[in-house]
């Protein structure tokens, strides 16, 4: 059977280009051109998926993105895409889908008893069954997922490739419709810049569905091609606006190689995910058909009208040789006439009585019978509808009566009039007003938000005919044009006519009656396909309270499924309103949220992923590293040698050489990535007197201080070693991690606070590149490189020197972070890499070894050295660090010196920094490994501290830490109990934080 | 996603600035006799307005500049923005707000 | 011992496809200025140590072939230099009391070129480089991917600068490299 379905002619196919592709394992034909949906329909293949809660039969009810029903698996392996809307996917050869939500097969569905179980899978179902106990629903968890469910994800990584990208215009036209076409060509020809998103694959919108569309196309090419030609218009087709948010910032993902077929892109992305920044913006995204709803409307067959005029004009298939179509307002007429002129038996089922003698006598002239004031009262047919009984209405359109009619059919196009789509117009922040004229929403534009500027044009603004939807798109291109500053001289646009019949006098019925009250009987009333919600979960949902718009979509899911409700939402709101006796706008709207259509991550993250997910900073060393074998280790953004190990080695045997290397010849650490501000001006001093704790005034020229930062809670944030280059004149070096913060610190309080300081701070972290030599053997390398004088008295600790090292200009602070005597030597970055290899190859004699950032710790450690982010957690004080050492009594201000005397900066019992010595000296506890007060069978016990340093020390022959103990100043000298998770406890006694050289004579060396 | 008009630079994308809270908190010059409550109150407590704020902004990616932005937290329009050093603007429809 | 070598962070990569090329510019001496550029003191210092005549509106910068002066802030300027840096430091210093900071080393300079510049720079870029809104003269502090860069354009055929922090370079470039096969 092939292509049954398909018209011996007309339709925007391309006959001479055969596509085959395989559907559930089958292979098919279809023709360039098709979507999936109507290369099936085309084959007469009209059982697309299982819904997603009662696994009921479903086909594709439109031919657009709000297609609920037909997702498929598309393609396989990595390339696969679950939730994939059959009615979006362009066919190209060797395509491969799976029906969803089905097993084993489509025709032979187990999870169908869903449906005969179906009274008990109710609206709010899952929130009455699954809610207690609480450590049930991982059993529940899975028998929801296999139950009810959609797609599978890709397990493997995937292999595309996406590109993001901002983009800027005056005038951004949403929609490629007759109405967006003539905005942006309007707004081009008054000189705006411009750019037109449509979804499609090809522009014109509703025209591509109407029975004269080769005429249509050649007004759209004509308006395409002269659009074309300028270069202030981007024209992008493929392309869905996503989201609308503040001040004009849209976003569109647009399918650039998706319809060539996985893997056969060459270069170019996937995806592009367009992040357009607009001056003004119109809104030209059209309208979407309403299904009616009535008793088991969404067997295989039922279609969208429009969407039946879609396939055959579009696509030249004919989706059913009968055809019913059921009505509530004048467009779905046209959709008769075409399916007449296709071949088809047409039955017109108006609810109305008062259909036009004009639309009576068309049908007449067609020979398609017309049942006026009729309704649907049952379907017959499971897999596909077969025949439809039909039964006349009440006048109050309330109940059925009379004779029922059955009528053999294999499509029913039904159409409850056109909602328009205000998705765009919502997200914006703009609100919209009920149009009883047609039964739907529209933007008010006299609410729409000020930063948003915008205007609607076209049936997404309510008006259903083309002539007026080009009318207003030029309106709208002129004004939006004007707005944004671009008022050259007005264009005249060629309007155009087809045939077409407009929704005209809608007369609604939001809701067929059935023989039985709604919610009784066998039959069902969906209105969200999705997510299989029927009009009898509202009545539910009403019945328990949950009134409230936003209450009821959530207890049934109402437009919660991946289609955010586009032909279901109205429908739902009528039905509510109708129960309770109120107007629809009474019951008011859901919010419309991003993204209008579902959109892959990976091309939000476009081509920010991988190793441009986040930067890597590199120092200037950074390749000598690599070649000398470093394990790095992430240090905010920062690649840092970690260890470099040995042929061999592990991590602790490369630490515990490097480490004792360090206290026994000379070790060498690139410190590069350490915060360095240049501070200037004649306030400086007071700056610095300001943000440290300690005293500035007196650092004498040449001379370097440690200091401590508080943020104004008193708590310690930074710390670092500055350095007085000159009068006025300072370097400030901070915290790796912290640099940037330190940074915005102190410009904050000068600009904000202090405006009329002469101050100037500017970053200079990568100006220098810096290597630290440590060790005893230090003094004795850098005296071999440099020509300053290295001797004791000449530079003693704490001081800095300018002159060469290694030939290259340098300023050396002998400062230490290890205790040891060491040298920082700064060089300008750009002889870093030849500072690191002359230091190497001169290290050579004295043994000099590269350590990593693990080494630093220990040895920092070794020496009660604290690291900020490690054993400060953002809430203990320089007393809490035993640091009241570095906190001047003296001065009357710095940043947080009033907090330090708050009553709870002050209590006794707050967790002090002290030592630890573990009875067992093999034992290296844990970090973050509790003391506890009281050891207790098991947890909880009381905690009174915990670890927040913790090593193996070769130089103090033994494990060491460091922790935050409750009173520890006052307990030093005492055993404590540490509970381990597996029920261990280790004794260690508390002491102070200098493990080797406690009177700290090597660094003074 | 804003567009921010920093003074200094002009008009541009939300993704250069952060934002660093209420504005015109001035830290208090007798910190040494206030109280725990009166110290506690410039701290930690703010104003969290439904609706115009005075807020500090900084222009990360572009000049380095604080500046402060009058904004609207439900709208999110910004009214104006202005130096450190500018006077405040008015609120909308508040005559007495300085 | 050899003479030291120059290295900068992107002396080994280059960029030239079609409509694109991307080269770093290697070493230049940059300094970065402070102060008042209204007041007496500070233009007096940019007419004699550098031989700008006048001061610069803000997001340009403005050439006289031995020096660039570019704004990056109400009182803040940049400056690359043909002359040796420290005098310059040292005599604005004397001249004007303000801030002088030699940050050759903190940034590297990537000269970019051809038709698909504006479209490669948009891919990171937030800001609009329309020559409506970015022409010869001007440039821009702004952020591409998640580096801050400076930006100026030379010649709206376009020949742009792109300034980066050393660290930033080799993202900065990677993310050049992926984003030109895309454009």
């Amino acid at each position: 059977m092939s292509q049954s379905q398909r018209l011996s002619q007309g339709g925007m196919i391309d006959r001479s280009k055969p596509i085959s592709f395989a559907f559930d394992g089958r292979q098919y034909t279809g023709y360039q051109g098709d979507t999936l949906a109507s290369a099936l329909l085309a084959n007469g293949v009209r059982l697309m998926g299982r819904s997603f809660k009662y696994h009921r039969p479903r086909g594709a009810i439109a031919a657009g993105s709000e297609e609920p029903n037909a997702l498929v698996q598309l393609e396989t392996g990595a390339y696969t895409e679950p939730n994939t809307r059959a009615t979006c996917i362009e066919l190209y050869d060797g395509l491969v889908a799976k029906s969803q939500n089905r097993w084993p097969s489509l025709e032979f569905d187990i999870g169908a008893v869903n449906s005969l179980v179906a009274r008990f899978l109710p609206a709010g179902f899952y929130y009455k069954t699954f809610m207690w106990p609480a450590s049930m629903w991982m059993t529940y968890e899975k028998f929801i997922r296999k139950a009810a469910g959609l797609g599978v994800s890709p397990v493997e990584d995937d292999p595309d490739v996406y590109h993001g990208t901002y983009a800027h215009c005056d005038v951004l036209v949403i929609g490629g419709g007759p109405a967006g076409i003539s905005a942006a060509t309007a707004a081009a020809g008054s000189g705006a810049r411009v750019m037109l998103l449509d979804e499609g694959s090809e522009y014109g919108g509703a025209l591509l569905g109407t029975s004269d569309n080769a005429a249509a196309k050649s007004y759209i090419d004509s308006a395409l091609g002269a659009l074309g030609q300028s270069e202030n218009v981007r024209l992008l087709s493929r392309t869905t606006a996503t989201g609308y948010y503040d001040y004009n910032y849209i976003t569109a993902l647009e399918k650039v190689t998706d319809h060539l077929g996985p893997g056969n892109g060459g270069d170019a992305p996937r995806q592009r995910f367009w992040k357009i920044r607009a001056k003004q913006v119109v809104i030209a995204a059209g309208s979407i058909e309403r299904p009616l709803i009535f008793a088991d409307n969404d067997r295989p067959g039922m279609m969208l009208a429009n969407a039946v005029g879609v396939y055959i004009n579009r696509y030249g298939v004919l989706p059913g040789n009968d055809v019913v179509v059921f009505t509530n307002n004048d467009s779905a007429y046209q959709v008769a006439l075409d399916a007449s002129a296709a071949g088809a038996t047409v039955t017109v089922v108006d609810t109305r009585r008062n259909v036009s003698a004009d639309l009576k006598s068309k049908l007449e002239q067609n020979n398609i019978r017309l049942f006026e004031g009729h309704a649907i009262s049952s379907v017959q047919g499971g897999k596909g509808v077969e025949s439809v009984r039909i039964m006349e209405l009440s006048a109050d359109g309330e109940s059925l009566q009379g004779q029922a009619w059955e009528i053999v059919c294999t499509c029913v196009a039904t159409s409850g009039g056109w909602t328009p789509s205000c998705h765009m117009f919502s997200q914006s922040g703009g609100k919209l007003k009920y149009e009883e004229s047609i039964a739907g929403f529209i933007p008010d534009s006299s609410r729409a938000k000020n930063s948003c500027p915008n205007v609607s044009a076209g049936s997404c603004n309510g008006v259903f005919t083309t002539q007026e939807c080009i009318a207003q798109g030029v309106e709208a291109g002129i004004s939006a044009a004007g707005a944004a500053g671009r008022s050259g001289s007005v264009p005249s646009v060629d309007t155009f006519a087809v045939n077409e019949i407009p929704q005209g006098a809608i007369a609604p019925l939001w809701l067929v009656p059935t023989v039985h009250p709604v919610g009784e009987g066998k039959a069902k009333h969906f209105h969200d396909f999705q997510n299989d919600v029927t009009a009898a979960d509202i009545h539910l949902a009403a019945r328990e309270g949950f009134v409230s718009v936003e209450h009821l979509k959530r207890y049934t899911t109402t437009g919660m499924a991946t289609d955010q409700g586009k032909t279901s939402n109205l429908n739902a709101l009528a039905i509510m309103a109708n129960i309770q006796g109120v107007s629809i706008p009474e019951v008011g709207t859901t919010t419309f949220r991003p993204p209008y259509t579902p959109l892959t991550l990976g091309a939000v993250g476009g081509q920010e992923s991988r190793e441009l997910f986040i930067q890597e900073r590199k120092t200037p060393m950074h390749e000598h590293h690599v070649a000398s074998g470093a394990v790095f280790e992430d240090v905010g953004d920062w690649k840092r040698p970690w260890y470099l190990p040995k042929e061999g080695e592990d991590m602790h045997a490369a630490v515990q050489r490097e480490t004792l290397a360090v206290r026994e010849s000379v070790g060498m650490l690139d410190a590069s990535t350490l915060g360095k501000i240049d501070i200037q001006g004649k306030d400086a001093v007071k700056l610095l007197e300001m943000v440290y704790t300690n005293n500035w005034q007196k650092l004498a020229i040449g001379s370097c201080r440690y200091g401590l930062m508080l943020n104004e809670h008193g708590m310690i944030f930074d710390d670092g070693v500055t350095t007085r280059l000159g009068e006025n004149h300072y370097h400030m070096t901070t915290t790796t991690g912290g640099a940037a913060r330190v940074m915005n610190w102190l410009e904050e309080w000068l600009q904000t606070e202090w405006p009329e300081w002469e101050v100037y701070c500017t970053s200079v972290t990568e100006q220098w590149a810096v290597l630290a030599i440590n060790g005893p053997k230090a003094r004795d390398l850098l005296r071999d490189l440099t020509d300053i004088d290295v001797s004791k008295d000449a530079f003693p600790f704490m001081t800095m020197r300018e002159g060469t090292v290694a030939d290259v200009p340098a300023r050396v602070y002998r400062i230490s972070f290890t205790g040891e005597l060491s040298y920082e030597i700064n060089v300008p970055a750009r002889y870093g890499k030849h500072l690191i290899e002359a230091l190497t190859e001169a290290g050579k004699k004295y043994d000099l070894v590269p350590y990593g950032t693990e080494t630093m710790h220990v040895l920092r450690a070794e020496k009660g050295f604290i690291i900020v982010g490690q054993d400060t957690d953002g809430t203990v004080t320089p007393h809490d660090m035993d640091m009241d050492w570095i906190v001047s009594k003296t001065k009357e201000e710095y940043l947080g010196n009033r907090a330090q005397a708050r009553v709870d900066t002050r209590r006794e019992k707050r967790p002090q920094l002290i030592g630890l010595l573990t009875e067992d000296p093999t034992v290296v506890l844990p970090e973050g490994a509790h003391i506890v007060a009281e050891v207790l069978d098991k947890p909880p016990m009381p905690t009174i501290g915990h670890v927040t340093s913790s090593y193996m020390s070769p130089n103090a022959g033994r494990s060491i830490a460091l922790a935050l103990l409750q009173d520890g100043i006052n307990r030093k000298g005492e055993t404590v109990s540490l509970s381990m998770m597996d029920g261990t406890v280790h004794k260690a006694k508390v002491t102070d934080t200098v493990f080797v050289d406690k009177e700290g004579v090597r660094v003074r060396g | 996603m804003f567009i921010i008009n920093c003074p200094y630079c002009g008009d541009r994308d939300q993704t250069e600035f952060s934002c660093h809270g209420e504005a015109h908190i001035p830290r208090p010059t007798n910190t040494a006799t206030m109280t725990d409550e009166e110290w506690g109150d410039y701290v930690f407590f703010r104003s969290n307005p439904k609706g115009y704020h005075r807020e500090r902004w900084l222009h990360d990616h572009g000049c380095r500049r604080w500046f402060n932005a009058l904004r609207h937290t439900v709208t999110d329009e910004f009214v104006a923005t202005y130096k450190v050093q500018d006077p405040r603007p008015q609120i909308p429809g508040d005559g007495d707000q300085s | 011992m050899d003479s030291p070598v120059i290295a900068t962070p992107l002396s080994a990569v280059k960029i030239d496809t079609d409509g694109f090329t991307a080269l770093e510019l290697g070493h230049i001496s940059k300094i970065n200025l402070r102060g008042d550029f209204d007041s007496p003191a500070v233009v007096g210092a940019l007419t004699t140590l550098l031989g700008m005549q006048t001061d610069l509106a803000p997001n340009t910068f403005v050439s006289n072939g031995a020096a660039t002066l570019f704004w990056l802030g109400p009182d803040e300027r940049l400056v690359y230099t043909d002359r040796d840096p420290d005098a310059i430091i040292s005599q604005w210093r004397n001249h004007t009391g303000t801030g002088a900071v030699d940050v050759s080393d903190y940034s590297t300079v990537l000269r970019l070129s051809g038709q698909k510049v504006r479209d490669v720079i948009a891919s990171g870029a937030p800001f609009d480089m329309h020559p409506d809104n970015f022409s010869a003269g001007q440039c821009v502090q702004t952020r591409f991917g998640n580096a801050s860069i400076l930006l100026s354009n030379h010649a709206d055929t376009p020949v742009f600068q792109l300034q980066v922090r050393w660290s930033f370079a080799e993202y900065v470039f990677n993310y050049i490299e992926r984003v030109v096969k895309y454009v």
